[in-house]
C-alpha cells in the first residue's frame, strides 16, 4: 500500500521534474527579445495622442496595456478599440472608460487668434501652423481631434466641431430608410 | 412635398419564407396520405396535437423571450417542425412523445439559439433523438398495415390509444402492434437489422416470415409519396437540387459499395433509398435551409457526408436507421463545410 | 497615362467574338420590365426652366470657377476650369447668374454641394459652336481636350470623366458600346438609338479614330428591337472601310446584364480580375448615350447641356422620354409632364433595381440622370417587414459576382469587417439581384451599402491613424533632439559661468551666474558688472521685481533695490533686462523654435498673471496695459522657471528677456495688433477671472 503512494509520488515527481526541466529550457530557448505586442497595441489604438488614457500619447499607452495596465480607457477608440485590445491581449472586454464621442476636429477662430504658438506647442501631431504674432490654423486633415489645444488657448479661440458631412463622407444611413433588423441585437 | 425614401432594388419577387413553408407542408400531402392510408390516422391524429404543440410553445417562448408573436408565427417554421416530428414518430405512439419531442425542437432548438435563422441543429431532428434515446420501446412501436391488424381500429379506438395508451376495446399498443401471426411488428430496417444480428444473410432475411409480416410495401410506398412531394418542391424551385440528388446518390453509391462488398451482409441500394425515411429526409428534412451548407458546393458535400453516415450506421452501426443521427451530424459540420466551400468570386480567376 | 496590359485580349480571343460567339455571366435576374410604357414616344424638348442649379463639384473638389453672381452666361459657356480629372461644366441654357452656393445635389444622401444658380432670359442663346467635319486631322489628345471641355462623363451612370477613360488609347482592343439597357423601366438609351442612329455610328468612328481597336462591339438587349433595327440601319449606310470591324451583338434579356463587369463577361468570356481595369484587358466600354454626346462635341462643337431622361412610372399622366437640360429642377419636369401624387409617393432616380429615392423635387437633373420613376403602390409595394434570413442560397444564386450574400449579411449585422473582406464584399455590384429574390425581404444591398461605408471610413481612420502616428513620433524625436541640444548648451554655459564666477568673487547660486554669463554674452558694448542681488526668495518680492520690469519696459534705467525679501533670480533678469535695453533697443532674438517656446511661454504668463499685477501693478508705464501685461509674463515664466526649469540654460533666459522688447516694438508698430492682442488680454483675463471665481 504505501509503496504505492511512494511510487505514485516519485512518478509524478519524475514527470514533474522532465516537464519543468523541458518548459523552463524552452523559456530561454525561445524567449522573445523584443515586445512586438506593444506594436501590435499601437497599431490598433487610434493615434489621437489625446492623453485620456492618461498618458502622454498612444504609444505609452501602448507599452502600459502591455505592462498590464487596463484595456477601457481609451474614449477616442471606442468600444470598437476597446474589443481589438482585449482580443488581442486574450482578455475580456471591458466597460470603456469616459463616453464615445463623435469624432471632432479643432477649429482656430481666426480673427480671434493673437498668434501666441501655445496650441502648436500642445498639439501632439504638428497639425496647427503658424507662426509667433501670426494667425494660426488647423491643418483639418491632420487633426486628430485630441482637444489638447483647446485649454492652452488664452483666447479661448478654439473650438471642436463636426466634421462637415459631404456626398463623399456621407454613409448610407439607415435610419433614412424604412428598413428594421430583426436579427438578434 | 415630401416622398418616401427607400433602399433599392424597388422591385421584388414575390414570395415570401411563409409561403415557401407553406409549400413545404402541401408537398408533404402525398407522403401523409400514404402513411395513414397503410398505418391508420394515427399520423394525422400526431399531426394535429404536435402542430397545435409546436404554434402554443412558439407562443409562449416568444412571449418570454419579447418578441413579435404574430409575424413569427406567421412564417411557418413551427408549424412544419411539428408536422415533421409528427410523421417521424410511431402513429400510436402516447401522445405525450409527440409533446415533449415538439416543445423541446420548437423552444430548446430554435428559440434558444435565437429563432428561425439562427439554430444550427435541425429541430425535428434533435428532437427525434432526443425521444428515441429517451424513449425507446414506445418510438419503435411500429403498428403493422392495416390489412395485417388482428383488430379493426376505429378513429376512437386510435384516439383513445394515443391519449391513454389502449383501445376503446382495452387492447394495448403493444398488442396492436402484434401482427396476426404473433410476431412483433417491426420497421423493414429494423426486421433486417435484428436478423442479420442473428447470423441470417439478405436473401434468408427477404424470405422470412418476419421480413414478409413487416410493412416493408407499405414504407416503400410511403417513400415513393414523399419522393413526389420532393419533386414537386424541386420543381417549384422552392428547395434547390444539390442536397437531394448529393444524398440520394450518396445513399446509393455508398450502399452499392457495401453491397457489391458482400451483398449477403449488406442490403441493396434499391432498398437503402426506399426504406426507412430516406426521402423525407432528402427532400424536407435535410433540406432545412437554416442548418444546411449555403454554398453550392457545400451543399453537395453535405449531402454525400450525410448520406455516408446513413449507410454505415444502417449498416454497421447499433441503430435501424439513421436520419437523425445523419443530420445532426452532418448539421455540425456546416460552419466548416460552408468556410472550405466558399465559391469563386467574379474576377478571381477561374 | 497607360498601364502595362498584363492580360490583353488575343486575336483568337477577338476572332472568336467576331464569329458572334457569346457567353453568359453567373446569376441574373429576370425582373419585371416595363419598358413599353415608355418607349413608344418620341423624345420632346422638356423646355427651360425658370432656373437652372449646375452642380459643378466633382467627387467633392470644387473647381475654378469662371462666372460670378451677376454674369450673363450663355448656351454652352464654361462656367468651370478643366483640371487634369475635371471636366468642365457647361450653362446649359443663357441666362444670370443669380447665385453660387450649397444646393441640394441629386445624391442619395440629399446633401447640398456647390451649385451655380442661372436665371434663365428663355432665348436660349448659345455661344457659337464651332462644327468640325474633319475631325481626323487633329491629334488624339486635342480630340481628347475637346471631350474634356465640353463635360462629358459617362451618361450610364457612374458618371465616370470619359476624357480619363480614353486616355488609356494605346492598349485598346476591342470597344464595347454599352446599349444594354438592362435595368426595368428605363428606355432612355432605347429611344435615342431609334431616333439617332446615325449619330451613334459617328460617334462611334470618332471613337474608333481615338482608340483604334481591333473590334467594336455594340451591344443591345434583345428587348430592344426597333432599336437593334435602327442602328443596323445606320451602319449599313457607313462606308464598309470604316463599319468593317463593328458588329453589333443582340444579347438576351437578362439583368444586369448592362453591368460592366458582366457585360464584359458576355462579350468576351473573360472575367476583369479583381482590382484590375478592363482596359489591361485591351477592353474598354462606353456607354451609347456617351457615345452620342461625344459625336456632338467632336463633330458639332456642341458641349453637353442636355440629356435624355424617362420619365415613367403610373403617377406620370404624361411618360415617355424627354431632353432635359442639364440643370433642370426636378420639380419643373413633375410639374410640366403632369405628375400625380399617389399614397406613399417615391420618386426614384435611375432604375427600380439599382437607382436612389428622393424626398422632395428640388434637385437638379445632373449628367447621370437616365430615368426618374414615379411608382404608384401597386406597382412596386413597399417591402413587407423584414424576416430573418434562413439561408436559403436564393441570393447567392443570382448574385452576378458569385458572392455569398447571406454570409455577408450575417458578417454585415455582427460588423466583423474582417470577415466581410474574407468574404469579398467590395466586389458587390449593388445590382439588388439578392435583394430581389429574397424571400424575406432583406434590404441586403442596403445592409452591404453600410458596411462598405463603413469599412471604407475605418480604411481611412487607419490611414489617418497611421500618419498621425508618423507625424506623433516626429515631434517626439523633435523635441528629444531640441532638449539635447539645449543639455549641450547648459553644459557649455556651465563652463563658462565656472570661468566666470573665478572672475569674480563667486559664491552666486546657479542661475544667477548663468543670467550673468548670459548678460555678459548678449551684451557685447555693455559692461559685464553684476549687481549684488540678495538669495531671500519671497513671492512679495517677485510683484516688486514685476514692478521694476514694467518700469524697464518703459526704458527706464532705474535699478530698483531689492529690499523685501526678494527673488535673487527675478533680481537679475530684471537688470539683464535693463541693461539689455540700454545696450540695444532692438534685439535680434534668434527665430528658432526655442524662441517660439519662450515667447509662448511669456503669453501665457502675461495671460496668467494678470489678475495678480492689477493688485500690485504701479502705474508707471507709457502704455500701462501692454508693459503691464508683460511684466506679469516676465515674473511668471522667472517663478515658472524657478519651480520647474531650474537648469533652462542661460541663452533661453536671454531669449526670454528680449522677447517683450520684441513685442512692444511690434506692437507699437502695429496699431491693429496692438488693439487685438489687447482684447485677447481683456478676454484672457476675464477667463482667468472666471477660474479663480470658480
Amino acid at each position: 500500500m504505501l509503496i504505492n503512494i511512494a511510487i505514485a509520488i516519485f512518478t509524478l515527481g519524475i514527470l514533474g521534474a522532465i516537464f519543468g526541466a523541458i518548459l523552463g529550457y524552452s523559456s530561454l530557448r525561445f524567449k522573445v527579445k523584443s515586445d512586438p505586442i506593444v506594436e501590435e497595441l499601437d497599431a490598433i489604438l487610434p493615434q489621437t495622442q489625446c492623453g485620456q488614457c492618461g498618458y502622454p500619447g498612444c504609444k505609452p499607452y501602448a507599452q502600459a496595456i502591455a505592462n498590464g495596465e487596463d484595456i477601457n480607457k481609451c474614449p477616442p477608440g471606442g468600444d470598437a478599440v476597446m474589443r481589438q485590445l482585449a482580443e488581442r491581449m486574450g482578455i475580456e472586454p471591458k466597460n470603456l472608460e469616459g463616453e464615445e464621442k463623435p469624432k471632432l476636429i479643432a477649429f482656430i477662430r481666426e480673427d480671434q487668434c493673437i498668434g501666441c504658438t501655445k496650441c502648436i506647442q500642445a498639439c501632439p501631431v504638428d497639425a496647427i501652423i503658424g507662426a509667433t504674432r501670426q494667425m494660426h490654423t488647423v491643418i483639418t486633415d491632420e487633426c486628430t481631434g485630441c482637444a489638447l489645444c483647446v485649454d492652452p488657448c488664452p483666447t479661448d479661440c478654439i473650438d471642436m466641431v463636426p466634421v462637415v458631412l459631404t456626398t463623399q463622407n456621407w454613409q448610407w444611413d439607415l435610419n433614412l430608410i424604412p428598413t428594421k433588423n430583426s436579427t438578434e441585437r | 412635398m415630401a416622398f418616401i425614401s427607400s433602399s433599392s432594388p424597388y422591385q421584388r419577387v414575390r414570395r415570401s419564407t411563409s409561403e415557401i413553408m407553406l409549400l413545404v407542408l402541401l408537398c408533404l400531402i402525398p407522403g401523409i396520405f400514404l402513411q395513414s392510408y397503410f398505418f391508420g390516422l394515427g399520423n394525422l391524429l400526431q399531426i394535429l396535437l404536435a402542430s397545435t404543440v409546436a404554434l402554443l410553445s412558439e407562443t409562449l417562448i416568444l412571449i418570454l423571450r419579447k418578441r413579435p408573436i404574430l409575424s413569427t408565427i406567421k412564417d411557418g417554421s413551427a408549424l412544419l417542425t411539428g408536422v415533421l416530428i409528427a410523421i417521424a414518430i410511431p402513429p400510436l405512439a402516447p401522445w405525450w412523445i409527440a409533446v415533449i419531442g415538439t416543445v423541446f425542437a420548437v423552444i430548446f432548438v430554435k428559440q434558444l439559439y435565437g429563432g428561425l435563422g439562427q439554430n444550427i441543429f435541425n429541430p425535428a431532428m434533435a428532437a427525434y433523438v432526443l425521444l428515441l434515446i429517451s424513449f425507446p420501446v414506445q418510438m419503435t412501436t411500429w403498428i403493422p398495415v392495416q390489412s395485417l391488424h388482428p383488430f379493426s381500429l376505429t378513429v376512437m379506438d386510435q384516439i383513445n390509444a394515443l391519449f391513454t395508451g389502449f383501445t376503446l376495446d382495452g387492447y394495448s399498443v403493444a398488442q396492436i402492434s402484434t401482427s396476426i401471426d404473433g410476431l412483433t411488428m417491426a420497421t423493414p430496417l429494423d426486421t433486417a437489422r435484428n436478423a442479420l444480428n442473428s447470423g441470417k444473410t439478405i436473401s434468408e432475411i427477404f424470405n422470412s416470415p418476419e421480413y414478409k409480416a413487416s410493412s416493408w410495401q407499405a414504407i416503400e410506398w410511403v417513400n415513393l409519396g414523399f419522393l413526389i412531394g420532393g419533386l414537386i418542391l424541386l420543381y417549384k424551385r422552392v428547395i434547390l437540387w444539390y442536397i437531394p440528388i448529393a444524398f440520394l446518390a450518396g445513399i446509393s453509391i455508398f450502399s452499392f459499395i457495401a453491397f457489391a462488398y458482400n451483398p449477403d451482409l449488406n442490403i441493396s441500394p434499391l432498398f437503402h433509398l426506399f426504406s426507412g425515411a430516406t426521402m423525407l429526409g432528402a427532400f424536407f428534412i435535410l433540406t432545412d435551409p437554416v442548418t444546411a451548407s449555403t454554398t453550392v458546393k457545400g451543399r453537395i458535400f453535405y449531402g454525400v457526408l450525410a448520406a455516408l453516415i446513413v449507410v454505415v450506421i444502417r449498416n454497421i452501426g447499433g441503430y435501424p436507421d439513421a436520419l437523425a443521427f445523419a443530420v445532426l451530424l452532418a448539421n455540425m459540420c456546416v460552419p466548416f463545410i460552408d468556410y472550405y466551400t466558399q465559391p469563386k468570386v467574379y474576377g478571381r480567376g477561374r | 497615362m497607360t498601364t502595362t496590359p498584363i492580360n490583353l485580349l488575343s486575336e483568337e480571343q477577338l476572332a472568336e467574338i467576331s464569329s458572334g460567339k457569346h457567353w453568359s455571366f453567373h446569376g441574373g435576374i429576370h425582373p419585371q420590365e416595363n419598358k413599353q410604357q415608355s418607349s413608344k414616344a418620341i423624345i420632346k424638348d422638356a423646355g427651360i426652366p425658370p432656373f437652372l442649379v449646375i452642380a459643378v463639384e466633382q467627387k467633392g473638389e470644387s473647381p475654378l470657377l469662371l462666372v460670378n453672381i451677376g454674369d450673363s452666361v450663355l448656351k454652352g459657356q464654361a462656367l468651370t476650369k478643366a483640371t487634369d480629372v475635371m471636366v468642365v461644366q457647361n450653362a446649359s441654357s443663357s441666362g444670370t447668374v443669380t447665385a453660387i452656393e450649397k444646393r441640394t445635389d441629386l445624391h442619395p444622401s440629399g446633401l447640398p454641394v456647390l451649385s451655380v444658380v442661372i436665371a434663365t432670359d428663355g432665348l436660349d442663346r448659345s455661344v457659337e459652336y464651332s462644327r468640325c467635319a474633319d475631325y481626323k486631322a487633329q491629334t488624339n489628345t486635342q480630340l481628347i481636350e475637346k471631350i474634356q471641355n465640353a463635360g462629358i462623363i459617362g451618361l450610364g451612370g457612374a458618371g465616370f470623366p470619359t476624357h480619363l477613360k480614353l486616355a488609356h488609347y494605346a492598349a485598346i482592343k476591342l470597344l464595347i458600346i454599352n446599349a444594354v439597357e438592362c435595368e426595368p423601366y428605363i428606355t432612355a438609351d432605347d429611344r435615342l438609338m431609334q431616333e439617332h442612329g446615325d449619330e451613334i455610328i459617328d460617334g462611334i468612328t470618332v471613337l474608333q479614330h481615338i482608340l483604334k481597336p481591333q473590334l467594336i462591339v455594340i451591344a443591345i438587349e434583345d428587348n430592344k428591337p426597333d432599336a437593334i433595327a435602327a442602328i443596323k440601319r445606320a451602319l449599313q449606310k457607313k462606308q464598309s472601310s470604316q463599319s468593317a470591324n463593328i458588329i453589333i451583338r443582340t444579347i438576351a434579356t437578362h439583368y444586369p446584364s448592362g453591368s460592366e463587369k458582366q457585360l464584359i463577361e458576355i462579350i468576351t468570356g473573360q472575367q476583369t480580375p479583381i482590382g484590375k481595369h478592363p482596359s489591361e484587358l485591351g477592353i474598354v466600354m462606353h456607354n451609347v448615350g456617351t457615345v452620342f454626346a461625344i459625336k456632338e462635341a467632336i463633330i458639332d462643337g456642341k458641349p453637353l447641356t442636355s440629356r435624355i431622361v424617362t420619365l415613367t412610372g403610373e403617377a406620370f399622366r404624361k411618360k415617355g422620354n424627354v431632353s432635359v437640360r442639364i440643370g433642370t429642377p426636378i420639380q419643373y419636369l413633375l410639374d410640366k409632364y403632369e405628375f400625380t401624387p399617389t399614397a406613399s409617393q417615391k420618386l426614384i432616380i435611375g432604375g427600380p433595381m439599382m437607382g436612389f429615392s428622393i424626398t422632395h423635387g428640388d434637385v437638379p437633373v445632373t449628367k447621370t440622370c437616365n430615368c426618374i420613376v414615379a411608382p404608384t403602390l401597386q406597382e412596386m409595394p413597399e417591402s413587407p417587414p423584414e424576416m430573418p434570413c434562413i439561408r436559403c442560397g436564393e441570393c447567392a444564386e443570382v448574385c452576378p459576382a458569385q458572392l455569398l450574400p447571406q454570409q455577408l449579411l450575417w458578417y454585415a449585422n455582427s460588423k466583423d469587417n474582417s470577415k466581410l473582406d474574407e468574404y469579398n464584399l467590395s466586389s458587390c455590384i449593388e445590382c439588388g439581384a439578392c435583394a430581389f429574390v429574397c424571400p424575406s425581404h432583406i434590404p441586403l444591398v442596403q445592409y452591404y451599402r453600410i458596411a462598405k461605408a463603413e469599412i471604407s471610413s475605418a480604411k481611412q481612420q487607419a490611414e489617418k491613424a497611421e500618419i498621425a502616428r508618423i507625424r506623433f513620433e516626429h515631434r517626439a524625436a523633435r523635441l528629444q533632439q531640441a532638449k539635447l541640444d539645449r543639455q549641450v548648451k547648459h553644459k557649455q554655459a556651465a563652463e563658462k559661468r565656472k570661468q566666470q564666477l573665478q572672475e569674480t568673487n563667486g559664491g552666486e547660486d546657479l542661475i544667477a551666474a548663468a543670467i550673468a554669463r548670459a548678460k555678459a554674452k548678449k551684451q557685447a558694448t555693455a559692461d559685464p558688472s553684476d549687481a549684488p542681488a540678495d538669495n531671500k526668495k519671497d513671492a512679495v518680492a517677485a510683484a516688486i521685481a514685476r514692478a521694476k520690469a514694467k518700469k524697464q519696459a518703459a526704458a527706464e534705467h532705474s535699478d530698483a533695490p531689492a529690499d523685501n525679501k526678494k527673488d535673487a533670480v527675478a533680481a537679475a533678469i530684471a537688470r539683464a533686462k535693463a541693461k539689455k535695453q540700454a545696450a540695444a533697443e532692438h534685439s535680434d532674438a534668434p527665430a528658432d523654435n526655442k524662441k517660439d517656446a519662450v515667447a509662448a511661454a511669456i503669453a501665457r504668463a502675461k495671460a496668467k498673471k494678470q489678475q495678480a499685477l492689477e493688485s500690485t501693478q504701479i502705474n508707471t508705464e507709457i502704455n500701462p496695459e501692454n508693459s503691464a501685461a508683460i511684466a506679469a509674463r516676465k515674473a511668471r515664466k522667472e517663478q515658472a522657471r524657478l519651480h520647474k526649469r531650474q537648469d533652462l540654460p542661460a541663452q533661453i533666459i536671454d531669449t526670454t528677456i528680449a522677447e517683450p522688447q520684441t513685442i512692444d516694438t511690434t506692437i507699437k508698430a502695429s496699431d491693429d495688433k496692438k488693439t487685438k492682442i489687447a482684447a485677447a488680454i481683456a478676454k484672457a483675463k476675464a477667463k482667468k477671472i472666471a477660474q479663480k471665481d470658480q
